[in-house]
């Protein structure tokens, strides 16, 4: 196998498995580019990095899928990732200036608009997470990870399994709770 | 039933922990019910996407690098580009003892005279680090569509000739116009497209992009090529050449492109070099915007070194009528 190919596997290993060292590989390798591309297009080095990450996830989400083939090299899938998300985000003005130029629109095979809504959604599950208490996190974690609630019973020091899964629940009500009360659910919601 | 029932049950159920009847009554409940079908559908994808476990390591690593890379970002207005430092140094501990092992290795395969050469330039050569994907060493200076022994041709060295391929057409005898498909693949472009391998030339592109779509209008269509070169290494005594070819297989084998230029660069004097892992480039810029006739199908592009041969960037684009 030729070494780039096994480079290009590498990186999306990187991104599939959570592997540090590949993912600082992919950002000390691509980010400057990137933050190139979004500063050209008037957009901030924050803004850059928000694009940046936004389009690992939807590598992450695209990578997992059984029938993804890579069919360029890897920086030019990401590349085109994060052009499309710079287009959405350009639509959304929150750019000081629009340079992209007019009179070359582009559409992608890739159904951007689909990656975008599941980045998004995933984007307000994930903060609504961050809003829970670390109790309720570590809960919910060993709860999604299909640990049985007598151990979470134990590693939790809780006095009975009866209250360990109030506790869950209680925990489970106010994630949802703060996704439904976040103004992004129902801009989702209506999409 | 309580809220703590409810979710409980909806749990059991996505975890496939319900028996056959119960899962078949509490399938009837949500078909029957948009507010619980709208429950389950929520709880399935916070599990599907909160519950999975390489996502949260993922996106943990990812807030630890952003924080880190936004530690040592230099205020936008004084150097937006400039890499992270610190990740350097973190890296350079792990990676020092690795490469000093790797420059022994070199230092003692290679020849006296370039251990010399090493030695004084204390770097190894780019080309020995990464080879770069070498054309055919009898690549013509100038390179012209009608010219048989091109491009194109110099990209696959494991190609038949032109002569093998297309046959001359028999004299006296109708010569056939095969129906071809104009958005079919062409199997050696894409395999050209699919495995650029590394070089010093690392093209961005702005246009066109791989499976862009480009419209034509009044029988013309607008080509844009642009976007940026970061390089260490520009080629002065070279030249950059991008060819468009429709996916007809004789069009690429025997180098016949619907269009040809020679690519202007400019030199991004106000800017700071850029770092790519430690490695300094220079920034150029390219744009070059051209009418062309073309028929509608499939096209692809492919920007080379004019001498060297090596390919640097390629894709494919769609070419519609305006609708």
């Amino acid at each position: 196998m030729p070494l780039m190919k096994e480079k290009e596997e590498y990186y999306l290993n990187a991104i599939i498995s959570g592997d540090r060292t590949g993912l600082e590989e992919i950002y000390a390798q691509f980010f400057p580019r990137i933050t190139h591309l979004i500063t050209k297009n008037g957009g901030s080095r924050d803004d850059a990095q928000d694009v940046f990450q936004d389009a690992i996830l939807i590598l992450y989400e695209k990578v997992r899928k059984d029938d993804f083939k890579l069919s360029s090299n890897f920086y030019t899938l990401l590349h085109g990732i994060c052009r499309n998300i710079l287009g959405n985000r350009l639509q959304k003005s929150s750019f000081k200036e629009v340079t992209l130029p007019d009179d070359l629109k582009y559409t992608t095979g890739d159904d951007i608009e689909q990656d975008i809504f599941i980045l998004e959604e995933s984007q307000l599950f994930w903060d609504s997470f961050k809003l829970l208490g670390d109790d309720c996190q570590k809960l919910m974690t060993l709860f999604f990870d299909r640990v049985k609630m007598k151990e979470i019973m134990k590693m939790m020091g809780f006095g009975s399994e009866s209250y360990a899964k109030k506790r869950k629940f209680q925990c489970k009500e106010k994630l949802i709770g703060f996704i439904k009360q976040d103004a992004r659910f129902n801009e989702l919601k209506n999409k | 039933m309580s809220k703590q029932k409810k979710y409980e049950l909806i749990e059991a159920y996505l975890g496939g922990d319900l028996d056959e009847k119960q899962k078949k009554g509490f399938e009837k409940e949500i078909a029957s019910d948009k507010d619980l079908a709208n429950e389950v559908k929520l709880h399935k994808k916070i599990q599907a996407d909160i519950g999975d476990p390489k996502k949260r390591a993922l996106r943990g690593i990812l807030a630890e690098l952003r924080l880190e890379y936004s530690k040592s970002a230099i205020p936008d207005n004084v150097r937006q580009l400039q890499p992270p430092r610190n990740i350097r140094r973190i890296l350079s501990i792990a990676a020092s003892v690795t490469i000093l092992g790797m420059a022994f290795w070199y230092f003692l395969l290679k020849d006296p005279a370039e251990q010399q050469q090493i030695a004084d330039d204390g770097v190894v050569p780019k080309e020995e680090q990464v080879k770069p994907p070498e054309i055919k060493p009898e690549i013509p200076v100038d390179v012209s569509p009608s010219d048989p022994s091109n491009l194109a041709q110099n990209n696959n060295t494991e190609k038949q000739s032109p002569e093998e391929k297309t046959p001359e057409p028999k004299e006296n005898q109708p010569q056939e116009i095969p129906s071809f498909d104009a958005y079919a693949v062409n199997p050696d472009l894409e395999q050209l497209v699919a495995n650029i391998e590394a070089s010093p030339f690392d093209f961005e592109m702005e246009a066109p992009l791989s499976n862009m779509q480009l419209t034509r209008q009044n029988g013309k269509v607008q080509l844009g090529v642009l976007g940026t070169l970061f390089t260490a290494e520009f080629p002065e005594e070279d030249a950059f050449v991008i060819q468009v070819f429709d996916n007809r297989p004789a069009s690429y084998t025997n180098n016949q492109p619907v269009f040809r230029s020679k690519m202007n660069f400019e030199k991004a004097e106000d800017e700071q070099d850029i770092s790519f892992a430690g490695e300094e480039r220079d920034i150029y810029y390219f744009n070059l915007r051209e009418n062309l006739t073309i028929e509608l199908g499939l096209y692809y592009w492919v920007i080379a070194l004019e001498k060297g041969g090596t390919v640097v960037s390629s894709g494919k684009v769609l070419v519609n009528e305006q609708e």
